[in-house]
């Protein structure tokens, strides 16, 4: 087990891969009570499309399937692995991403029996087909949830601007009539695809001894076989045909207060997800939003002043496998001004420098939050970057923002900014039922 | 430990040596009055954005950034009959914050912000004021975009019989309109007059330390008050209905149930078990019989308010269920009424509970809250104890509970785009 320690915080962290593939990462946290565990699997949203072992036998499967796989995975043959986890008086959940699936738990008791039943239900594929109707009802219940909440609605309406064609366009969920066609041989399909302990990565944080961790994980993987992992060929959806064009300007009605408006720049230069020249490149551009359009800088002070935005604004980047975005997001009251407004600001980024001072002090701000973040399990894990961005951990991230300077951040945002395109989504409140 | 620094002035320091940063709240009591709670969130948001020092929240956010990603927050509040305005303010603690005396640079941020706010002769900043108010009035509208909220407010009003329990305890438009900057700064200024005061701050430290440091605020002394905490009120025989009409696909239904049963008192203990088996776990009997067995819902829980002595439970349906959920939940209750408690779901329940207790030890907010509770209530458990406590609850002390519980209003939110 590779140890990595952090004497300028006190900590400590570990990790290993073990012989059928399962990376395991292990942040002991001295003090706390708590213990959390989360399982990520490579699988999100937007692999719909792709072929097992040959490239030719690539197949779409229903939209939503991801999202269905991690509901169902918690029946198993003779009991509901929620239940068990609450017999152990574990917090159990799970959360499917555009890219990955999440199982978690965090517990202060039966820190082994929970992690053996977190590594026994995920790695245990059970599809009824009458149980599969049942969840239909339940997810399609979920579906209605998010198409009632504006604030969902705005997100999902600017990413399906940015990418028309792409899966992103798509609810993670799926849609009421996309879950319908799914089926037990669906789920199976797209379990023996992903669910291999090779894409995978166990998280494990809090009241632990690592070597006891990593013992008990060994032991439970040791009981099980795993066929040989075949190679995933997925639909290339970096293609701009697959993306589709921007979809520069869209308004949708719906019963809200106030106008909601979102703003999406899409990234189409090349970032490699693979090492951590990725993250690097993600957290120049957080530091870079935060020094335009964050709290911090004169634009969201101008733009606060006159009323154009409010607290509800907000801003959010994303750079994962495949695609990279930031997305601007408030409530206004003169959503003209507030497009034109965030535009020209925009374009003068690409002339203004910024200053010595205002970088070090946005530093500063991330720095000392990221810092924070070691206080949280659930932050130090769901920061973590999985098997992506050369595996990163949250003490990776410190460790970059501690070295990223002005030039490197200047550079990722012109270089962002100059192949990117832009979009406007808008969530009008005037509909016949107003 | 607590101890009285002035009259009316209460420090509390909780030594905890687990965390990275250092967390300070500066609460101020008040006894809960109708039409005030508007201002009071008036008041949280206006100072949160300047003071006299920091005049822009600009200027606010780049101290609290020079200052290594402080955090700092103002809040109001409802705690039974108590009105909280609260400051808080975190850093890092010293040992990883290039920038030392990190306590005392956040009792000087916070000193400046409390004593020192922004003013134009007698009245708050009128530039502020305005865009401050405008926001909150923008904010009290963007509610009834939640419609679980909105569902939630109106059962509020429909169960409580006290006016200043059946408002929003974020205010209401009305009252909202009335405030001008002259009147807001008269209330604040009775408030840093006559408002009690809880300082709490945990981290590494001892309270010789703090002591010291929170010798910097500027406080006036207080006459001593007699707080209430606890609200209380009768049953009505009648059940209380109220509706809502809303053009979204999922209908909410809210029941509200009287529980007379209150924070650290002898009962305590077995109303968190009892509200944990019949909703407020996620393994609980409201998930189970509703949403699981009867695929009625997509969420089915309970929540009980104990300085309110209010159960509450909320569910998301479709609207032609509503009959068969409100009889699946009363069943359940009526279960329980009877003891039918299976050993093994009692003991998941203690298990969950103590876990959950456990767990609020990781977390800072969670212990500036407990130390807050024990402060206002003068009730306050060890670990041990509370252990003690819960494992020797039986279900006839839970069935106990549950036949105090009284069925009292029932809201629903009627989703006209239901099919």
């Amino acid at each position: 087990m590779k140890i990595i320690d952090h004497p300028e915080f006190q900590e400590h962290e570990c990790s290993t891969q073990l012989a059928n593939g399962l990376t395991v990462k292990i942040f002991p946290r001295k003090g706390f009570h708590k213990t959390a565990a989360m399982l990520r699997v490579e699988f999100g949203s937007i692999d719909e499309t792709f072929a097992v072992g040959q490239k030719e036998t690539q197949r779409t499967f229903p939209a939503g399937v991801a999202h269905f796989l991690e509901h169902k995975m918690f029946e198993q043959p003779d009991h509901d692995a929620f239940e068990t986890f609450s017999h152990l008086g574990a917090d159990a959940n799970a959360f499917t991403t555009y890219t990955n699936t999440n199982y978690l738990f965090t517990t202060v008791f039966n820190v082994r029996e929970n992690l053996e039943t977190l590594l026994d239900f995920v790695q245990q594929p059970y599809f009824q087909p009458t149980a599969i109707e049942r969840e239909k009802k339940i997810i399609s219940q979920e579906i209605k949830m998010y198409a009632d909440d504006p604030s969902w609605q705005l997100y999902a309406g600017i990413l399906a601007n940015l990418y028309p064609k792409h899966p992103l366009a798509k609810d993670i969920a799926g849609t009421l009539a996309s879950i319908q066609q799914i089926t037990a041989t669906d789920l199976l399909e797209c379990y023996q695809a992903f669910y291999h302990p090779s894409r995978m990565t166990l998280m494990v944080a809090g009241a632990v001894n690592p070597n006891e961790v990593l013992d008990w994980v060994v032991a439970n993987q040791a009981r099980k076989t795993f066929p040989r992992a075949e190679k995933i060929f997925r639909a290339n959806l970096t293609a701009q045909r697959i993306q589709g064009p921007t979809i520069e300007n869209r308004v949708i009605v719906l019963p809200t207060q106030r106008v909601k408006a979102a703003f999406g720049i899409k990234g189409t230069d090349k970032v490699d997800t693979i090492s951590q020249t990725g993250l690097k490149y993600s957290l120049a551009l957080e530091l870079a939003s935060s020094i335009y359009f964050g709290e911090l800088s004169d634009n969201y002070q101008w733009l606060y002043q006159r009323g154009l935005i409010d607290d509800s604004f907000s801003f959010e980047i994303q750079v994962d496998r495949g695609f990279h975005y930031l997305i601007m997001t408030g409530e206004t009251e003169s959503v003209a001004e507030y497009f034109a407004n965030l535009e020209q600001m925009l374009s003068q980024t690409t002339s203004s420098l910024i200053s010595a001072n205002q970088f070090e002090m946005a530093k500063r701000g991330l720095l000392g939050g990221e810092i924070a973040a070691l206080d949280s399990l659930s932050s130090i894990l769901n920061q973590d970057q999985g098997l992506l961005f050369g595996q990163a951990t949250i003490f990776d991230q410190i460790k970059i923002i501690k070295e990223l300077d002005l030039i490197t951040v200047t550079h990722v945002w012109q270089r962002f900014l100059q192949t990117a395109s832009f979009s406007k989504f808008e969530i009008d409140p005037r509909g016949e039922n107003q | 430990m607590r101890k009285q620094i002035k009259p009316g002035i209460f420090l509390t320091v909780i030594p905890m040596k687990q965390f990275k940063t250092v967390r300070i709240a500066v609460d101020f009591l008040t006894e809960l009055k109708p039409q005030r709670q508007t201002s009071r969130l008036l008041l949280a948001n206006f100072l949160e954005t300047c003071s006299n020092k920091y005049p822009t929240q600009q200027a606010i956010a780049r101290q609290l950034a020079a200052l290594y990603g402080a955090e700092f927050s103002v809040s109001s509040g409802r705690k039974g009959q108590l009105q909280i305005l609260s400051f808080m303010f975190e850093s890092l603690a010293d040992q990883y914050n290039p920038q030392k005396n990190s306590l005392q640079a956040g009792i000087n941020f916070l000193n400046q912000i409390i004593f020192h706010p922004l003013l134009t002769a007698n009245e708050f900043e009128t530039k502020n004021f305005a865009r401050e108010k405008l926001n909150l009035q923008k904010m009290l509208l963007s509610v009834n975009d939640n419609k679980q909220l909105l569902t939630y407010l109106k059962l509020q009003q429909t169960f409580f019989s006290s006016a200043a329990q059946q408002e929003p305890s974020f205010g209401t438009l009305a009252e909202l309109g009335k405030i001008t900057a002259q009147s807001l700064w008269q209330v604040y200024q009775q408030m840093l007059k006559e408002d009690q005061i809880e300082i709490i701050i945990l981290g590494d430290l001892t309270f010789a330390k703090a002591q010291a440091a929170v010798q910097t605020f500027e406080f006036v002394t207080k006459k001593p008050q007699n707080l209430p905490v606890f609200y209380q009120q009768e049953l009505v025989k009648k059940i209380k209905h109220s509706q809502l009409h809303q053009p979204v696909s999922q209908s909410k239904l809210d029941l509200g149930f009287a529980l007379p049963i209150y924070y650290g008192s002898r009962q305590f203990s077995a109303a968190l078990l009892f509200n944990a088996i019949f909703g407020g776990l996620p393994m609980s009997r409201l998930f189970l019989k509703v949403r699981e067995a009867a695929g009625l819902a997509y969420y089915a829980s309970s929540s009980y308010d104990s300085f309110r002595g209010w159960l509450l439970v909320q569910t998301g349906i479709d609207a032609k269920n509503r009959a068969q959920v409100i009889e699946i939940i009363l069943e359940q209750l009526a279960h329980l009424q009877a003891g039918q408690i299976a050993d093994s779901e009692l003991a998941d329940a203690k298990q969950t509970l103590l876990n959950n207790y456990y767990s609020h030890l990781d977390s800072q907010s969670s212990g500036l809250n407990r130390a807050l509770f024990s402060s206002l209530t003068n009730r306050s458990w060890t670990a041990a104890e509370w252990t003690k406590q819960l494992l020797a609850i039986d279900s006839a002390q839970i069935a106990q509970v549950a036949q105090a519980v009284r069925l009292q209003a029932i809201t629903f939110l009627e989703g006209e785009k239901s099919k």
